[in-house]
């Protein structure tokens, strides 16, 4: 600011304010320094701004939780083939069996980085066109120990081409789906009750991720170069469909065909 | 030898976080826009080298990530600040009363406006210089320094009123 604008008045709180933080010029500031010397009221201001200043900067809270965790080494089973399981045939599949979950995936930046890590190699194993098996991903889930859904996406052309439940603890399941038009999509659920429950959207090299939480399970959705609003649909059902663990309703499955016709294929 | 990403970014989470609650007024949510923000950054392909933008830049995705919030809730940060309200505080020019310490502080914060707090969580806790915070914020800095003294203001009236204590009715009377 420029101190010659005002040589005539007394500063302004604008001005005081400015000469608080240090952001007046140096002809400015011994303007106002001049004139808060010899001017009680003003002096009185601007120790009182000091003080607010130095107030608010000591007023910071605790944050209610890690903003930053530290990633834990990922593990794998180096099993994930043997748990390749059957497609689910047809409607929603919940199981409701329940058991303490005492080990937690991580929040946030883990679980997307298991995500990633688990979606990258599924990627790299050639497409599937055969289902897994029923009774071994009966047996995953029943391992996996805490209700959770692996809707039915028939009505996107999507269906289910992997799953495998990894971890030591097998505290993650994975489930892949394949399209019709090169789209490959990864759901994640994790026995992990630190991430927020409300659906957020990440952008990600390659793609979208979507992660939320119902109940005791954590979710991430991941796509490479899938069309945002047809991964958007898919994302909000399966996230209402995991939290009311029953099949998907006529106009959410209606809703899921129709983001599939509206849709550009995969690319990338 | 550079720093690994995640310790560079754990120098400013603190601030970050003060900035967030700034922003949603709300412990939670401001946990998961850091959280937001570091996932961001962490999986963004370029990153600034120099610090200063690296700071600017991490705040911007943080406040970027708050915006479209708002949008899908189709308001914004400038819709809860009305120019009227800002203009009347400001020209009452706050007195020496109140004390002012980090509890009063952190009431009189929450009692402001989204705009209001977080330009000063910006310059005060955050530490930018308005130049810095204009740039941040899209605006010219000449709005930066109004907007802040406003703000200051606002405060300062937030906690003079907060260290006025109604008195107790009377007793023994009976209200008809």
């Amino acid at each position: 600011m420029n101190g010659r604008q005002r040589d005539s008045h007394p500063p302004d709180w604008t001005e005081l304010n400015a000469y608080v933080d240090g952001e007046l010029d140096g002809e400015a500031a011994a303007r106002v320094a001049a004139a808060v010397a010899g001017d009680g009221r003003l002096a009185r201001q601007v120790a009182r701004l000091a003080r607010l200043k130095s107030a608010v900067q000591a007023s910071g809270e605790p944050a209610p939780g890690p903003l930053l965790p530290s990633v834990r080494p990922r593990r794998r089973s180096g099993l994930a083939a043997s748990f390749l399981l059957l497609a689910l045939l047809g409607g929603a599949l919940a199981v409701g069996l329940q058991r303490d979950s005492g080990s937690t995936a991580g929040t946030a930046p883990d679980a997307l980085a298991r995500a990633e890590v688990l979606h990258a190699d599924w990627l790299s194993e050639p497409p599937r066109t055969e289902p897994p098996e029923a009774g071994l991903l009966l047996a995953s889930l029943q391992r996996f120990g805490l209700p959770v859904q692996i809707p039915d996406l028939s009505d996107t052309r999507l269906r289910v081409a992997h799953v495998a439940l990894v971890g030591e603890e097998g505290e993650v399941l994975h489930v892949g789906y394949h399209g019709t038009r090169g789209c490959r999509v990864s759901l994640l659920a994790l026995r992990d009750r630190e991430l927020p429950e409300r659906l957020r959207l990440l952008p990600r090299p390659g793609g979208l991720a979507y992660l939320w939480r119902a109940g005791p399970v954590s979710y991430v959705l991941l796509a490479d170069g899938m069309d945002p609003k047809r991964m958007e649909v898919i994302a909000g059902a399966i996230e209402q469909a995991t939290r009311r663990l029953v099949p998907m309703p006529a106009e959410t499955r209606t809703a899921l065909a129709e983001s599939r016709a509206h849709s550009q294929p995969c690319v990338g | 030898m550079a720093t690994a990403p995640r310790q560079r970014i754990e120098a400013y989470l603190e601030r970050l976080y003060g900035y967030a609650i700034s922003l949603a007024g709300d412990r939670e949510q401001a946990r998961d826009l850091v959280q937001d923000c570091a996932l961001r950054a962490l999986g963004a392909s370029r990153t600034p080298a120099d610090e200063s933008a690296y700071r600017a830049w991490l705040f911007r995705i943080l406040r970027n990530a708050f915006v479209d919030g708002l949008r899908r809730q189709r308001r914004s940060i400038e819709q809860q600040a009305p120019e009227e309200e800002v203009v009347a505080v400001a020209e009452a020019c706050p007195g020496d009363g109140g004390l002012i310490d980090k509890l009063t502080v952190r009431r009189g914060l929450a009692a402001l406006s989204p705009a209001h707090r977080e330009i000063i969580a910006l310059i005060d806790l955050a530490g930018f210089s308005y130049a810095e915070a204009a740039v941040l914020l899209d605006v010219a800095p000449g709005t930066v320094m109004s907007r802040l003294s406003r703000a200051r203001a606002a405060l300062l009236n937030a906690i003079e009123e907060d260290n006025v204590v109604p008195l107790r009715p009377r007793e023994g009377r009976s209200a008809r």
